[in-house]
């Protein structure tokens, strides 16, 4: 099957990304493994872009992050632990109430049959 | 991973923070936390293939082109941090030593300090200030000069400092938070003119008083000549 590369995710990945730390909360890494287990592996993101989309969320107080306490094996580089926050969690609902509408709507154009 | 592989990953990183323009804080997060991913999936593909050129080949191409990073990065900079770097960046620069920053500070004061001196340097070099002897001149502008503008310049330089390292520290808490902002604001609309209407009216004030007391020794001097 084609893969979903990362233009035509955007838009949509902050969305992604509150829906899978809605299972708990999570660092980068672990984030893209959810992802892409929940994608079957035809998500392909480029790693790097995932922070920047974290830390426009975090800004914005829909998700909140702590530094892990050791750097366990990793060269003294510590990864943050993002999880969700009361704010996220109702924007998460909207952008589900407002996917279930897009795909409503243009499905109903695109999926009809000419 | 040794320390070749560390270094070609950082420089990965470097590349894609670096021309970021944010405060010092926050790009320092940045790199910590890239750098940390980096490491992580250099050591998957570490395991994966074996040899660690190949893995770190992967490793790049899977965290993507630093310099289109570097926009993404950029556009999840708020505009209040970016205002701030930019005053950051004449207070402090990216990686200069703390010795160099305090030679720089003073000098920058220096220089701020010894321009209103100019016009009394010029009278000194025509000999003489209204209402002073040539001797008596050459004694106060020595004074303000050689002790006088230094130690204030010394003085300002560990003030400016000190509040640096000061908002370095309250300031990523209070601007994390909306409250906090709004209270850093509030702060700095109250605080500012309280600091700023004295200092002018002492200033101005002291102007004056300079002024008079050199009319009052010149009409003195006419007098009595």
């Amino acid at each position: 099957m084609k893969t979903i590369q990362g233009d035509q995710l955007r838009g949509h990945l902050e969305t992604l990304i509150l829906s899978v730390l809605e299972r708990g909360e999570a660092h980068g890494l672990e984030i893209l493994r959810r992802l892409d287990q929940a994608g079957c592996g035809l998500l392909h993101l480029k790693e790097g872009s995932l922070y920047p989309a974290l830390y426009r969320l975090e800004e914005a107080g829909k998700i909140q992050a702590v530094w892990e306490e050791e750097p366990r094996g990793r060269r003294g580089a510590r990864r943050r632990i993002y999880g969700l926050t009361s704010k996220g969690k109702r924007e998460l609902a909207k952008g589900r109430a407002d996917w279930a509408r897009f795909v409503q709507i243009i499905g109903g154009i695109v999926g009809a049959p000419a | 991973m040794n320390e070749l592989i560390l270094k070609e990953l950082k420089i990965v990183v470097e590349r894609a923070v670096r021309p970021v323009r944010a405060t010092m804080t926050r790009k320092r997060r940045m790199r910590e936390e890239l750098l940390a991913h980096l490491v992580a999936i250099f050591e998957q593909e570490i395991e994966k293939r074996g040899d660690g050129q190949v893995a770190l080949e992967q490793a790049k191409r899977r965290f993507g082109d630093p310099r289109e990073l570097t926009g993404q990065l950029q556009e999840a900079v708020p505009r209040w941090d970016r205002r701030r770097s930019v005053l950051e960046n004449m207070n402090c620069r990216e990686g200069e030593s703390a010795w160099h920053l305090a030679a720089r500070h003073f000098l920058v004061m220096l220089t701020i300090y010894s321009l209103p001196m100019l016009p009394l340097a010029a009278m000194l070099a025509v000999g003489r200030l209204p209402g002073f002897g040539p001797l008596e001149t050459q004694s106060l502008l020595a004074r303000a000069f050689l002790l006088g503008i230094p130690t204030v310049a010394l003085v300002n330089v560990f003030l400016s400092l000190g509040s640096a390292s000061l908002l370095d520290r309250i300031g990523p808490v209070l601007c994390s938070k909306r409250w906090g902002r709004i209270l850093l604001a509030l702060l700095c609309v109250l605080l500012l003119p309280c600091l700023v209407v004295p200092l002018v009216a002492g200033a101005a004030l002291l102007l004056i008083l300079m002024s008079l007391q050199t009319i009052r020794q010149w009409r003195y001097q006419t007098e009595w000549a």
